[in-house]
């Protein structure tokens, strides 16, 4: 993501543009287009929670990002046209483009940034030329609105314009720490699991992102908010294994 | 009754249903069984909810004990089922008896086997399923020597139809020996295709580098309009992906979004069964379908498994076999698919 988008017509900060295609026999993708980066994933976030709230007849699950929402619905009960008419209808409707107040859950994350837990921080502070601290000033700094929880449940931030775009490794690792910080593009996220990845690692958190023993495995969903803070190796013991919990929330 | 099937011979056996329905909202793939026929009907044969977990078996030989009466049915791939030595049919109920070894081997024209046990299997849940999820280390293989528990309301039954396979069923079947064919429907970038006919025109082969999220398939090099990388979006199952070199994955249910590949075509709900046995060497050939014939396919799909389950509830019920659902079994419904009245 490179500065302000327009869209076709050159407008900036309009209401975005919402288009519904066939994906497949059993599922529609919505794609928001023009406006800012922030009003179209807002846009898709709010369409995401009405339609957990209130699902349509026939409805069956949905992933959302940053500017997509993918539907699948049952053929055998609805079709495409109803569901593209309904989604039309809900993405008009006064409670979605006035994007209503969410409860919105806050949770802390405690961070060991650099060294071994942080093993791409030295070197791409160098080639950004920027200090680490700047690094660690930028994600401790403000609270950080989560955009997207992808695949194996991790939560992805949009860290904004004024980020600076992170080149993705050139060689994926094999095995990604459980609990890394990461960044690529001027995007940031929290492996939940060890993994293979191509992200560069700035950072470890003790917490445990995702507990696949709980129901849900996950307490965070889009529009929540996360203050990252750093702490010393010392303390990792202190965090070690708990949670990641909104606060005000006893584990 | 809590029983069990001991586990002689793992092979590559799982726990298995239908998939993780309304989890893919958190962030969790749908998983489950990747021929959802098989799994369905090897459920109805014994009695089961059509999305009751079940064991699923893939390519490898695996060998079970009855520790206490059980009613079981193999579906899918082509196997030799043998009960101590003598040979079972597949699509059909099979009694065994306490101490009875059942064995799956040979298995062919296809990959995966769904083995159904008439009950409720004690099985780990993850967001409401017992489907497998590799990414997140959910849902390991059994071993050698474990139980798998049962909560059955079948009883020691020795029915003389059992004993010569006269109580035959012909379930529903995707199956045409190999995959063969499959039916592809437009995607979201399908229009981006140089030529949408090389899809149809050509075989294709599912080569070695594939897994539960998608085949890598062998062929030629697929044109592709513009050159430009898409923000991640979520994906349909059976979603072919075009890559930059060229070559096309097919996503199976592991899938979740496409990081920046146009989805040139999507494999259709009623060639998704065929979809989940393929394996490695098989050869493919697309052939495109509107929307509409595909749903209508489904439909027609999903009529003779209603159908299906009405014939085997009536074959249970005039022999006494099983008396009627039992009713405190897990109930995952899956797509387009209702309870019958009686469950």
């Amino acid at each position: 993501m490179t500065g302000r988008i327009t869209d076709d017509r050159g407008n900036v900060g309009q209401t975005p543009i919402l288009r519904i295609s066939p994906s497949g026999d059993s599922a529609v993708l919505v794609e928001a287009s023009g406006s800012h980066p922030t009003a179209r994933w807002a846009a898709i976030t709010t369409l995401r929670r009405h339609l957990l709230e209130t699902p349509f007849t026939g409805y069956v699950d949905l992933v959302s990002t940053f500017e997509h929402l993918f539907v699948g619905f049952d053929p055998i009960v609805t079709d495409y046209e109803d569901v593209a008419r309904t989604i039309h209808r809900l993405s008009e409707s006064p409670a979605t483009t006035n994007a209503a107040v969410v409860p919105v859950r806050h949770f802390r994350v405690p961070v060991v940034f650099g060294g071994s837990h942080g093993p791409d921080l030295e070197e791409l502070s160098r080639s950004l030329s920027k200090t680490q601290a700047y690094f660690v000033e930028a994600l401790t700094s403000a609270d950080l609105t989560l955009g997207v929880v992808g695949a194996s449940m991790e939560p992805i931030f949009d860290l904004g314009d004024s980020a600076p775009i992170v080149p993705r490794r050139a060689a994926p690792r094999p095995r990604v720490p459980a609990g890394s910080v990461s960044l690529a593009s001027a995007n940031m996220a929290i492996y939940p699991f060890a993994s293979p990845g191509g992200w560069q690692l700035i950072g470890l958190t003790p917490l445990i992102t995702c507990d696949i023993r709980r129901d849900p495995p996950v307490a965070y969903r889009p529009g929540d908010t996360f203050r990252l803070f750093e702490i010393p190796l010392g303390e990792w013991d202190d965090w070690g294994g708990q949670p990641m919990l909104p606060t005000g929330v006893a584990p | 009754v809590s029983a069990g099937l001991r586990v002689l011979h793992a092979g590559h056996t799982t726990f298995q249903d239908l998939g993780r329905f309304g989890a893919e909202s958190i962030g969790l793939s749908v998983n489950g069984a990747p021929d959802q026929l098989s799994a369905q009907v090897a459920n109805i044969l014994v009695g089961n909810p059509r999305g009751a977990t079940h064991l699923e078996l893939t390519a490898l030989r695996a060998e079970f004990r009855a520790e206490a009466p059980l009613l079981v049915a193999v579906a899918g791939a082509k196997c030799t089922i043998t009960v101590d030595g003598v040979r079972r049919p597949h699509s059909s109920p099979i009694p065994l008896l306490s101490g009875q070894r059942l064995a799956l081997d040979r298995i062919r024209h296809g990959v995966r086997v769904s083995l159904a046990v008439n009950g409720a299997l004690a099985t780990p849940l993850l967001a409401g399923s017992a489907a497998p999820d590799p990414i997140v280390g959910f849902g390991q293989r059994l071993a050698d020597g474990d139980l798998v528990e049962v909560k059955t309301r079948h009883v020691d039954f020795r029915h003389p139809e059992f004993d010569l396979p006269v109580f035959r069923f012909w379930p529903p079947s995707a199956h045409s020996g190999t995959p063969g064919e499959l039916r592809i429907t437009v995607g979201t970038e399908t229009n981006e295709l140089q030529a949408p006919d090389t899809l149809t025109s050509s075989v294709f082969a599912v080569s070695s580098v594939s897994d539960y999220v998608g085949l890598r398939l062998v062929g030629p090099h697929i044109g592709r309009q513009t050159q430009h990388e898409l923000v991640s979006r979520g994906v349909p199952v059976g979603a072919v992906e075009l890559l930059p070199s060229g070559e096309l994955i097919v996503l199976n249910r592991g899938r979740f979004v496409t990081a920046g590949y146009p989805i040139v075509a999507v494999v259709t709900r009623s060639s998704q069964p065929l979809l989940g046995q393929a394996t490695p060497g098989d050869e493919i050939r697309f052939r495109w379908e509107s929307r509409q014939e595909s749903v209508a396919a489904h439909r027609r799909e999903v009529a003779a498994l209603n159908r299906f389950e009405l014939l085997v509830g009536e074959a249970f019920r005039a022999s006494g076999l099983l008396h009627g659902h039992p009713d405190y079994l897990r109930t995952t419904a899956p797509f387009g698919v209702r309870a019958s009245p009686d469950q």
